[in-house]
């Protein structure tokens, strides 16, 4: 082998010439294409972390929202409960009061009521024994003590002629009607007659009438005066006294 | 019969200039790297495609390597350091086709990418730290070694020639005088170790180029 400066000279040129091709087509666009690569993956990196940070602010924002809105919705919920206390206290004691009006309301009606069917019941009672009553009388009454009666009650008729005697009336003729539960003698209405008309300066005209109802006894009628001595009469005057006591 | 010749034959002559097989090998070399590089940069994007991705996978372990060692940015040497591997990687292999000379079993060759190894040095040397500053490297650590740093920078850049030069001849060598006694099966296994050791040559001859230069710039820090 020899030395041949000729082709170490071509070496040398086709090194600087491969040199020279291979930066065009070979470095240049495989170093272009790296770099705008990195370029691209720092940028994209940059982007996700912007984007993640980013994220988080949002985050972190949305967190302290939903705090105040968990802290509002706390308030509003306590004031609420507050209120519906209020009102519930209200309510109540609206209710108590209406309870106790109506109570008393009811109380009042019940009162009225129980009053009401006393009452009857007293009437009811009172009726039934004077009924009872003047039945068992007019069972036992007989004419004997009809007789006994008007008798006592001829005994006491001054009463009745001197409140006649006080009645300055201008008429001639003084009606008088007289009923009896039996059929009054002639001779005794004669005398009755005759001891008023020797008291008053009158003529007397005495109407008899016989009714059973009274049991026994008589009722004489003058002017608007009445004067009963019958037993029915005074059965009622009894039951009247009675209802009026209460 | 024909003799094989394993040394360079001068094909042509143009005046003085005499280009040999060597030569013209290293030029088809060429072509055949250009290319390479043309059909496979014509489509590069931002989604790279398979191959695409093998290609940048290669780069960027150049970058790094370069990296490491130099304190510099890496894409100053890259094409440098990148043209030399490719070349002297191509050239070794191309003594496995049939009849064709392995164009880095001259030592012309080897010489001449020595040389732009040894000239590389220097001008990325004095390029990044100015004449006076890369000049100081050789008085260190004393001025008694200079004349050791002068030898060392004649012998380590024949090393790097003859060492190529060397393995080179001797794959080729090998494969053709097995092919002489055992016929054509039995080569085979050495040319797979020819691949391998054109490949490690090539390799080795970047990175020695590169620790010569990283030696020349070092100093400054």
């Amino acid at each position: 082998m020899k030395f041949n400066i000729w082709t170490l000279l071509f070496q040398i040129i086709n090194f600087v010439i491969l040199l020279y091709i291979l930066r065009r087509i070979l470095y240049k666009p495989i170093r272009e294409i790296i770099e705008k690569r990195r370029g691209l993956i720092a940028k994209t990196v940059e982007d996700a972390e912007k984007t993640k940070k980013e994220a988080l602010e949002l985050k972190e924002k949305n967190k302290k929202e939903l705090n105040k809105v968990k802290e509002l919705q706390s308030q509003m919920l306590e004031q609420t409960r507050e209120e519906a206390l209020k009102d519930r206290n209200k309510l109540l004691g609206e209710a108590e009061k209406d309870a106790v009006k109506i109570i008393e309301k009811e109380k009042a009606l019940f009162d009225a009521e129980k009053r009401r069917v006393e009452a009857e019941l007293k009437n009811k009672t009172i009726e039934i024994a004077s009924v009872f009553v003047s039945n068992l009388l007019g069972d036992i009454s007989d004419e004997e003590l009809h007789k006994a009666i008007l008798r006592k009650f001829m005994k006491e008729n001054g009463k009745i002629i001197s409140d006649i005697s006080k009645i300055k009336e201008t008429v001639e003729t003084l009606n008088i009607d007289i009923v009896t539960a039996y059929p009054l003698p002639m001779d005794d209405i004669k005398l009755f007659q005759e001891t008023i008309e020797s008291h008053i300066a009158k003529k007397v005209n005495i109407n008899t009438t016989v009714d059973k109802a009274l049991i026994a006894g008589v009722r004489v009628k003058a002017y608007d005066m009445i004067y009963d001595s019958s037993l029915a009469g005074q059965l009622n005057a009894l039951a009247s006294g009675l209802k009026e006591t209460t | 019969m024909k003799v094989f010749n394993l040394f360079p034959e001068t094909i042509f002559s143009i005046g003085p200039v005499q280009i040999t097989d060597t030569v013209t090998t290293t030029w088809f070399v060429m072509a055949a790297i250009i290319t390479i590089c043309y059909l496979s940069t014509r489509k590069l994007s931002i989604k790279p495609s398979f191959f695409q991705e093998i290609l940048e996978a290669i780069f960027e372990a150049m970058e790094k390597t370069i990296k490491d060692i130099l304190p510099l940015d890496p894409w100053l040497v890259v094409p440098l350091l990148g043209t030399l591997w490719i070349l002297i990687g191509f050239s070794n292999l191309a003594g496995l086709i049939p009849g064709v000379k392995t164009p880095t079993a001259d030592l012309n060759t080897t010489f001449a990418f020595a040389f732009i190894s040894f000239s590389m040095t220097h001008v990325i040397g004095i390029t990044t730290q100015g004449l006076k500053g890369y000049l100081k490297h050789y008085k260190e650590p004393t001025w008694i070694l200079l004349p050791f740093h002068l030898i060392a920078e004649v012998t380590r850049t024949v090393a790097l020639a003859v060492r190529l030069f060397g393995n080179m001849l001797s794959g080729d060598m090998i494969a053709i005088i097995l092919l002489g006694i055992v016929g054509l099966l039995v080569p085979i296994p050495f040319s797979l170790l020819h691949i391998i050791i054109g490949l490690i040559q090539a390799y080795i001859f970047g990175v020695l180029t590169l620790v010569f230069i990283a030696g020349g710039i070092r100093t400054k820090s």
